[in-house]
Order: structure tokens, then sequence, then C-alpha cells
């Protein structure tokens, strides 16, 4: 076990080694030269060639790279183009938020989408599992910013329940955090709960045709004991897979709900990034969400063998 | 035995006309066809018959585990203790599962949980059925593997399934079903996924352990000589119904049902060297689907004439304690 999640430390690093390459190599490979779209448009000469100088961009890529990949390393993303703030501020700045409506969004999918995907599967055929059907049907081609605008809409704008966009932070009260929330969360979560509930119900009726469960309803345990204890367990090896699947699909979903909701998040850092071409937070995004995919990658791999004792690295 | 008056205070299982349907797409299978039986206390009864004779079928409708979609009982009386529990809701059925009925199945190597540990397994059962706190129970646990002769039962107890062999994994299900002491154990063909050695100390070790817990046993198999070594009664279904009932003494000397002597005779005995070739019962099963018209065996019988086309035999006595279905038993019986 030990050896295992050191070689998969190890694979860890080789991975994000490829992943700084790649980001690296993004810049470098962009039409025109970066120190001309650092200056910008109404730059002379001697300015690109003083940015030139100044980014070691006459030294050779390999050393460019690695004086890149260390600066990551020591915390240092990098400068703003547009802004001229150091990068690394203006992620954190934008965590909060983004943090925030993730978390949220994941407590809510697994807890919707595993409880009803695990009644659709009980009484399969009855009245959940075709709500279900349908419900999946709409939760995986209806976008969120439709589902999105559909929200505002009908709950903000006709009903005045809840704030039309917006983010307030934690730090001025939980109630006002939580009211800002609510509709962003719903309308990315749709989706996830209707994927994490379709694969549950899968993997659930196959659980409940095992022998196994038979044995348990000759014990007499109960429907709930049957349902949560024995048949759950045995369906949890997929339905982890796919929450991890979720949250690294999450993070698109994040981007947009961000600019439906008018949230300042990571989401909408990047957008604002790529419409003004700032490379240094377009890479450093990029590098802490490849990051925090291999993480989960390898907490969910870990995960498996505390639900299944047939999984042994 | 088939008068009803016989059904005294030693009666533990009292079956009477249970019928079973499974629906398909578009037909009914008639799975059981009104069979009715008893088992005494402390009794052991074997339930023959091939394949898809309905054997499984009477021990899940008796146990009401059939699956809830495609199958039903459609009719009669299952009475344990005098009470008819397929009268009984849900919540109540559940009470007796396990605690005064307890079931062990075929498949050893599925009907385990494989994500919990065989001492929480069995301990469930003991905590479902008493208010014993986790560490009595799993206390209980250790105890029913000693029981059920599994070396180093404190460590086993907190070994899961797939680190155990297909015999210990049944032993595992014995205790389970033992350990709420049930006074009825029903064995689905418990030794039948077993290599044959381990079939005889499985057998030997239900045939122990009810004596010492003086539990009644219905062992469904289709083999007979497992009935020959273990059960008092006999039992044995063709197509759903029974069709020869007596105690094994008499049934193996005067088999009464031509369907019985085809059985017999189609288990090789060792005792008559090298056979040129097994007899077989020819013929095949008939299509529960249909309804059937006379004796369902007619079709397969050397004796069958007339009567047996047209008529369906009444389950009726041959014997003290011997009974058959069949028109021309008393000739069968001599022949």
């Amino acid at each position: 076990m030990a050896i295992y999640i050191l070689r998969r430390m190890v694979s860890t690093i080789a991975v994000m080694v490829m992943v700084g390459m790649f980001v690296f190599l993004l810049l470098r490979l962009a039409p025109g030269d970066p120190a001309a779209i650092i200056a910008g448009k109404s730059a002379t000469a001697e300015m690109i060639a003083g940015i030139r100088e100044q980014l070691g961009l006459n030294d050779p890529l390999p050393v460019q790279f690695v004086h890149w990949a260390f600066g990551i390393l020591r915390g240092d993303l990098g400068i703003s183009i547009f802004s001229g703030r150091p990068v690394l501020e203006l992620i954190s700045q934008r965590l909060e938020p983004t943090l925030s409506l993730s978390i949220l969004t994941m407590i809510l999918s697994v807890l919707v989408g595993v409880s009803f995907g695990i009644l659709a599967a009980w009484r399969s055929g009855g009245f959940v599992d075709r709500l279900l059907t349908a419900f999946s049907a709409f939760g995986y081609s209806v976008p969120v910013f439709v589902i999105g605008y559909f929200l505002i809409y009908f709950f903000a704008i006709r009903m005045h329940w809840l704030p039309v966009q917006g983010y307030a932070p934690i730090g001025e009260g939980l109630g006002p955090w939580f009211v800002h929330l609510v509709l962003p969360t719903v309308a990315l979560s749709l989706g996830f709960i209707a994927f994490i509930a379709r694969v549950t119900r899968a993997s659930m009726l196959e659980v409940l045709s095992e022998d196994y469960m038979r044995t348990a309803a000759a014990k007499g345990a109960s429907s709930y004991a049957m349902l949560f204890h024995h048949a759950l367990k045995n369906a949890g090896v997929p339905i982890l897979t796919v929450i991890g699947l979720s949250f690294a699909w999450l993070i698109g979903g994040v981007v947009l709900t961000e600019t439906v909701f008018n949230i300042p998040g990571i989401g909408r850092l990047v957008v604002d990034a790529i419409n003004n071409r700032d490379y240094p937070i377009i890479q450093s995004v990029l590098i802490l969400t490849s990051g925090l995919y291999v993480l989960i990658n390898l907490t969910v791999d870990l995960a498996y063998t505390l639900i299944d004792p047939r999984i042994r690295y | 035995m088939l008068m009803r008056e016989f059904a005294g205070d030693d009666v533990l299982l009292d079956v009477r006309d249970l019928e079973t349907h499974f629906y398909g797409e578009e037909s009914v299978t008639r799975a059981l066809g009104g069979i009715s039986f008893q088992v005494k206390k402390g009794e052991t009864v074997g339930v023959v018959g091939e394949s898809g004779c309905g054997k499984s079928v009477t021990a899940l409708s008796i146990l009401r585990l059939l699956p809830k979609l495609s199958a039903k009982t459609v009719g009669g009386e299952v009475r344990f203790h005098g009470r008819d529990i397929l009268e009984l809701s849900d919540r109540e059925m559940r009470k007796i599962r396990g605690d005064q009925i307890a079931m062990i199945f075929q498949e050893p190597m599925t009907s385990l949980n494989p994500v919990y540990t065989v001492g929480h397994q069995i301990a469930e059962a003991v905590q479902i059925h008493t208010k014993a706190s986790r560490p009595v129970a799993m206390a209980k646990a250790e105890e029913m593997l000693r029981l059920v002769r599994i070396a180093d039962p404190e460590r086993r107890v907190s070994n899961y399934p797939h680190e155990m062999s297909g015999g210990m994994r049944q032993r595992v299900m014995i205790a389970m079903a033992l350990a709420c002491s049930p006074e009825l154990l029903i064995a689905d063909e418990p030794t039948t996924a077993l290599d044959v050695t381990i079939q005889a100390q499985i057998l030997r070790l239900i045939v122990d352990l009810k004596d010492r817990m003086g539990a009644a046993v219905m062992f469904i198999t289709h083999d007979l000589g497992v009935v020959a070594e273990t059960c008092q009664r006999v039992i044995v279904m063709y197509a759903g119904r029974i069709v020869e009932q007596a105690n094994v003494v008499d049934l193996f000397a005067r088999p009464a049902h031509p369907y019985t002597q085809g059985l017999m005779r189609s288990v090789p005995d060792p005792r008559r060297g090298r056979q040129r070739r097994l007899p077989e019962i020819p013929g095949i099963v008939p299509n529960l689907r249909e309804p059937i018209v006379g004796c369902s065996f007619a079709p397969r019988c050397p004796f069958a004439i007339d009567i047996c086309r047209e008529k369906r035999p009444p389950l009726r006595d041959v014997g003290s304690s011997h009974a058959a279905a069949c028109w021309r038993a008393e000739e069968v019986m001599g022949a």
C-alpha cells in the first residue's frame, strides 16, 4: 500500500512535469512574439526588446522552462499582463467564491444524486424510476446557462425569493453567502445529479440481484439495511468513480455558472484572462487545475480500498 | 399422512395447496401447482426432484423470498406453528426469517456479502433478532464459527469471504443460519457447488448440528444419496407437484411412482460394478407454461394408460405413511 502510494506520487510528479511543459509551450507556441503580446499593440521595438531581456526570452527554451517551473514551485506564478499584479494574489482573491460554489455543488449533487439513484433502483420501473429517466434526459441536455437564466427569472425576478446575481463573501455572514449561492449551486448541480443518479441506479440494480442480497433477506434484514448497508457499499466503486469524474468536470461548469450569475471566481478570472490574452493567469490556472485533477484521481483510487476489501494495491 | 387430523402439536410446518406462479413477458409459468406437506419438529425431510421441478421455489415461497416483480404465491397456506405466514405483514415476516426459519443457499461463493467480514455477517443475524450489543454478537459469531468447526475462529472471524474456500464459506453460511437457533432450517442444495470430499463433511456437519440444536431440516437436493444418508422422510417432486412422499426406508424399498423409480435407476450403483449404460428417464420435463391434462409424467412413463393422459392422479395413500400420485401405484410397487 505504502509502496503503491509512493509510486503514484512519483508518477504524479512525472505527469505534472508533462503538464507544465505543455502549459509552458502554450505561450511560446502561440502565434507571435510573447514579448510583443505582453508589450501590447502600441509598443516600440525597444520596449519589446526590453521585455524580452527582462523575461529571459533570449535564453534557450529548456533554460526558460526550468526558470519558470522553479518559479511556480516557489509560489511565483508570474505577473498578470493586464493588471500588473502577481497572479498568485489574483487567484487567491478569487478562490473563495469558486471553492464555495464547487463544494456546495458537490455536496448537493452527491446527496441528491445517490439517494435518487438508490430509490429508483429499489423500485425499478416505479414512479421514482420513471421520474429519474425524465429528469436525467433534462439534466444532461439543458445547459447550465439555460437553467441558470430560467432559475434567475423565476426565483429571483418573478418571486423575489433569492438575489439575482452576485456573491457575498462568507466573512460577511453565512446567511447572505448561502442565499447568493443557492441558484448557482442548483443550476450547476442538475447535470451532475442526473449523471450520479444514473450510475448509482445502474450499479445498485446490479447489486440488488446478487445472491448475497437474498442471504441478507433470509437473515431478516430490513429494506433499509438491505439498501444502505448491504447494497450501497457494494455499489460504491462505480459511484465513487463518477463522483471523482464529476469533480473534474466541475471546473468547466464553474466557468459558465460564474459568468451567468456574475460571481467573481476563478472561472471569471480565466474568461477575462482569455479575452485579454493574459497568459500568466491562464497558465497558472491550468497548472493548478491539472494538479487538482491528479490529486482527486489519487484520492478516489485510494478510497476504493476503503469500500472494497478485495481491492489491494 | 395425508389426513389433516394428524396436524397435531408436533407439526412445525404445514404447507397446504401452495401455488406459485412466475410471470414472463406473455406467459405464466405454474412453478408450483398446489403442493401440501408437513414437517414435524426436529424431523429431517428431503425434497428431491430434477432441476426446475419446484424444489427451490417451494423453499423461497415458504420464506417469501421470491423475486417480487416476477413471481407470486397465488394460493395456499404456509402454517408455521399453526399460523399462516403468508398472511403476515413484511415486518412480522422479517422477524421469522433468520430467527425461526433460516436458509442455506446453494452457492457459497456468491451468497456472502464480499465487502463485510464473515464475523460481521454472522453477528448481523444475531443483532437483528436479539438485543445483543455488537461485542456480544461478535463473540457469538466466533462461537458459531467454532461450532461449524472452522479452525482458528478468533482469526477467521475478521476474514472477508474472498479469503476463504468454498467449503469454509458454506460453513459460514451454516453458522449464520444457525446463529439464532432456528426451529426450521431449509438447506437448498447446500453441497452441490462443493468438491465431493467437502460435500460429505458439510452434510455431516448439518446433521450433527441439527441434532444438537433440535431443529427440523428441509433438505432440498437432487441427490438421492444425500437423502438416504440424512433424511427420515422424503418428498419427491415433479413438474411443480409432489408425486410421492414416504419415509426414507419405504421409498427406497418400494418406490410407488414411476418417476421415483426412474430417479433411482439413474443413480450409479458401485456394487453392480461397471454398468453398460446408466438408464435414463426418456422424454423431457413438461412445459409449465401450458396447462397439463392428466398426469404430468404420463408422456415419459412406461406404465401410462389412458386414464393417466386424461385425469390427473391425486396424491393418495399407498401404505402407512406412504403416498403417491399415480393411478397405478400398486402395480408400480409390485413391479
